[in-house]
């Protein structure tokens, strides 16, 4: 138990070595303050006036002020001072705030309203202002100080414990507590105080910090600690007052009440990383600015494909083991829409992004093959010649059509800016060009200084053709265009996409959706677990599937089975990303599998009929026959 | 203008009676005959008591007061200062351009140096800059401006000689002076707000560099200074200016001190010399002046939100 602590301690420091540090720091400091008339070597109020104003030395340590005394024990003694004012000042900040802060988040509505008006009053005054002309009245001197300082804190600490509060009264489990009759002190008590405890500390931690500052900088006008008691702030002050004698001396109590600030805030900040309050991010890159790696690829044939792939692996950079598609091949003639099909999980949503670079890199790398695009190797362009052939060579269509455009920005803007980008043409010719092309995808042109959350989500994807196809790309990759989209909608955009096909441009489609792929696709290439494991002319796949994966995809589409019949769902899930299987990688699921099977990697041209290729060794018996036996239940 | 807008603007006055109301309550916070303590204790004379505790309304009922004081302010009369017998308003407005000046010289350097940290930060996420950024505005933070200002004196004025210690001349004076006297007390200022406004940037930076519309952007095959300066900053700039309206707290704050460290001759130090004198109706003279700021300030920020916000833009 302990050594488990003991552990997460290290770990935490590890994570958090600032915080740590810090923690250390204050309780140092915490102990020293308490123990200062132990620790102290001289009378903090001993003056020596043959020795002012000196440098640090082995007798006095940090030096000694302008009347000669010792400034390492004044030190300590402020620190006693100057830590009891904040504590003790947010202390009662919070023993006024926790009860004004439930009752408005638990009572709400008039309550809470009269409440929030009243300490919103607070909001319209800087809280140093507030502090200073509380202070003013009281008058100076440290309890004062404190009594101001509790003042000013109440209605942040007070709004934390209210938002709190109001966020766990709407939880179903406090409402179904409340319903069946649970008293409201309870809940309160039980329920509410032990949600609004963590988001309190860290407002609390971070109060602290602002009030070692707000205390400093009263002693340093005049108000706070009055001679001879002295805080930091005072002591900061009679430093000031001889700064161009003794200059350095300022930095002494200027260091401390710095640290000492900071110390809290850094605790406040781990804190409320450690509760997961501040939402952490992750280390990321970003997108395409870090080149994908690509190793092997020599010269190959140019083929006659708008898109060539070869060979394509993507692993994941910190483990190049975790192979998330591996060895995938693919070409796309002019004209012809190629669908790549699969559950999720199944990377073809990491191929789609990999043709054009788009994944985030790190994580993702491209550890061989190659992408060409007209002829083009994508994956060792440098980023600047990357950027040209997007977006003019090859474009994208992305799922979630009302994200993927610019909040901020007119559709039309959106779509002028890539035909600047790429065609050389004037702003006037871009805008015309533009409201041609809405036209042409069926928005109205008027429709161009409209911004994208003005729009249907349908209305959007169309946006987002007309921007893709605006430089007349040789290449088109829609990832799941029509998943977001109503019925009736989808097969609006199904034909916009198929017109560009007959136009002649080659399109790559994204979808898990057999019903997509036999309404516009010439070929279709069915992807499981980061392999391709059929491929051909979507007539003979859809038809007669070459592998039992593609064939239990079928069966599981409510339009194939009679009805009454039960969906035939498959058994087992995708393994993960990175799983290391020998050989076929469906074989756990699937029904047909023989030993054979897991023993060593099936090729994908294990069964070729025509065009038509899968990567199972047993394909021929599938096809052949038009019932498979299943091998499970041969026994 | 929205209607939202308009009922902010109408609760200013609001905000304001409740402000200098909620001020007037520090007269009851007084020790003893408040008269006799605002005169100055014991040392003072009778009749200065007297006269006092007539002007302020002292010996009637608080609202009495207030109401008093409230009529005179709408006419911009603040009444008197009770150390030097100035009037207040008067006073406030010779020094507000001072600690205009420093205020707005503190919030141009303390936006330029936020975008800059947090924009690089942002797309250098993980690496060392951005560490190095998070340690640094953690400090920034924490430390108060006036420590801060204590510091820059030491550094460049007393040790290195390359600025002046304390001091202010104005604009129409000379601007060269004007601007070597000012850069120190508002970098001082500056240093809170930019860390916050650097780490806001910073956390919405990263998110919309992550967003769909940005991976539209690249595939469109957007130049990365493009990219992340019209499509990714332009939206994240958004929570960036609300807490940019919060920041008016900080500058406000931090003056106040650091204008009495560089002896500025502004609101600030008028307000502290005023405050260890326990001088109330220069404090509620001042307190109405920063109060109208920070809201102003806020209003300021609402209105450039629909600006930089089409959905609040289109929708009102």
């Amino acid at each position: 138990m302990s050594r488990s602590i003991h552990t997460r301690g290290i770990a935490w420091m590890r994570r958090e070595p600032l915080a740590a540090f810090m923690t250390v720091f204050l309780v140092l400091l915490i102990v020293a303050a308490f123990l200062a008339p132990l620790l102290a070597p001289h009378d903090p109020l001993q003056q020596d006036l043959t020795n002012v104003l000196a440098a640090p030395s082995g007798t006095h340590w940090f030096g000694t002020d302008d009347l000669g005394r010792d400034v390492f024990s004044r030190m300590l003694y402020g620190a006693q001072v100057s830590l009891t004012a904040a504590f003790l000042a947010v202390g009662a900040a919070v023993l006024l705030a926790v009860p004004i802060g439930l009752v408005a988040g638990y009572r709400g509505g008039r309550t809470d309203a009269v409440i929030m008006r009243l300490l919103d009053i607070q909001l319209a005054l800087p809280g140093l202002v507030l502090v200073i002309a509380v202070a003013s009245a009281l008058g100076g001197g440290t309890v004062n100080t404190m009594l101001a300082l509790a003042i000013a804190f109440v209605p942040g600490l007070a709004r934390v414990v209210r938002g709190e509060t109001l966020a766990v009264r709407e939880e179903p489990y406090i409402e179904a507590s409340r319903a069946i009759g649970t008293p409201s002190m309870r809940i309160l008590r039980t329920r509410v105080l032990r949600n609004v405890s963590p988001p309190l500390l860290v407002q609390v931690a971070i109060t602290c910090g602002q009030a070692m500052g707000l205390e400093a900088a009263l002693s340093f006008i005049g108000l706070g600690a009055q001679a001879p008691e002295a805080s930091w702030g005072s002591i900061l002050r009679r430093a000031y007052d001889s700064i161009f004698i003794a200059p350095a001396a300022v930095l002494v109590p200027a260091a401390f009440i710095t640290l000492t600030a900071w110390a809290f805030n850094a605790l406040g900040d781990a804190l409320g990383n450690q509760l997961s309050l501040n939402g952490r991010t992750a280390r990321k890159g970003t997108r395409a600015l870090t080149l994908s790696q690509t190793t092997g690829s020599g010269i190959r044939p140019q083929s006659a494909g708008v898109l060539d792939v070869s060979e394509l692996t993507v692993a994941v950079d910190t483990d190049r083991r975790r192979v998330l598609v591996e060895d995938v091949a693919l070409t796309v003639g002019r004209g012809r829409v190629t669908g790549i099909v699969g559950e999720s999980g199944s990377g073809k949503t990491v191929t789609a992004m990999t043709l054009t670079r788009l994944m985030a890199s790190p994580p993702a790398v491209v550890t061989a093959g190659s992408v060409r695009i007209c002829g083009d190797e994508i994956l060792a362009m440098p980023a600047g010649q990357l950027a040209d052939v997007r977006g003019r060579v090859v474009s994208m269509i992305f799922q979630n059509p009302k994200a993927s455009l610019n909040p901020a920005l007119t559709i039309g803007r959106q779509i002028t800016e890539v035909l600047q980008w790429h065609g050389a043409m004037g702003r006037g010719a871009a805008r015309a060009e533009a409201e041609r092309l809405l036209e042409r995808v069926g928005v109205p042109a008027d429709r161009a200084r409209a911004y994208p959350h003005q729009l249907s989500g349908g209305m959007c994807q169309r946006v987002m053709v007309a921007m893709a196809v605006a430089c007349r790309p040789q290449l088109l990759i829609a990832d799941e265009p029509t998943s977001a989209l109503d019925v009736t909608v989808q097969a609006e955009i199904l034909d916009l996409l198929h017109e560009l096909a007959e136009e002649g441009m080659a399109i790559v489609l994204i979808t898990h959706d057999f019903g997509v792929v036999a309404d516009i696709c010439d070929d279709v290439v069915v992807m499981y677990a980061g392999e391709v494991i059929e491929q051909g002319p979507v007539v003979e796949v859809l038809d007669r599937p070459g592998h039992p994966y593609t064939a239990a995809l079928l069966n599981a589409l409510p339009a194939r089975v009679p009805r009454g019949e039960p969906l035939a769902a498959i058994e087992g899930r995708v393994p993960a990303a990175g799983t290391r299987i020998v050989g076929c990688r469906f074989a756990e699921r699937c029904a047909y599998a023989v030993d054979a099977c897991r023993s060593a990697p099936i090729p994908l041209d294990a069964s070729s009929t025509g065009d038509r290729q899968a990567r199972c060794i047993r394909s021929d018996e599938l096809l052949g026959a038009r019932v498979l036996e299943p091998e499970s239940e041969k026994v | 203008m929205s209607t939202l807008l308009l009922r902010r603007i109408a609760l200013i006055p609001l905000l304001l009676v409740g402000v200098t109301l909620s001020m007037q309550l520090l007269y009851l916070l007084l020790p003893g005959d408040p008269a006799a303590t605002l005169a100055g204790g014991e040392n003072a004379s009778l009749s200065q008591v007297e006269r006092i505790r007539a002007e302020l309304k002292l010996d009637q009922p608080f609202y009495v007061a207030y109401w008093d004081w409230l009529t005179h302010a709408v006419r911009f009369d603040f009444g008197r200062s009770l150390v030097t017998d100035q009037g207040v308003a008067e006073e406030l407005f010779r020094r507000l351009p001072a600690t205009l000046s420093l205020g707005v010289v503190a919030l141009v350097i303390a936006i330029a140096m936020g975008l800059i940290g947090g924009v690089f930060a942002a797309i250098r996420c993980g690496g060392f800059f951005d560490r190095l950024l998070l340690a640094v505005t953690s400090a920034g933070m924490a430390v108060p401006a006036f420590i801060i200002g204590i510091v820059l004196i030491v550094v460049f004025a007393v040790e290195l000689g390359v600025a002046p210690a304390i001091g202010y001349v104005p604009i129409s004076e000379s601007p060269a002076e004007w601007a070597r006297h000012i850069v120190m007390p508002a970098i001082a200022v500056a240093i809170a707000p930019a860390a916050r406004i650097a780490r806001t940037l910073r956390g919405s930076l990263i998110q919309a560099l992550d967003s769909p519309y940005v991976l539209t952007a690249w595939s469109k095959g957007g130049r990365a200074r493009v990219v992340i300066l019209r499509h990714a900053l332009r939206n994240s700039l958004i929570p960036t200016l609300t807490v940019l309206g919060l920041q008016v707290d900080l500058l406000i704050g931090g003056s106040l001190i650091v204008e009495n460290v560089f002896s500025v001759p502004g609101v600030g130090a008028y307000v502290a010399n005023a405050a260890t004198g326990s001088d109330l109706p220069v404090i509620q003279g001042a307190v109405v002046l920063f109060a109208l700021a920070t809201i102003l300030a806020n209003l300021a920020v609402d209105i450039a939100y629909g600006i930089f916000n089409p959905k609040v833009r289109v929708s009102s």
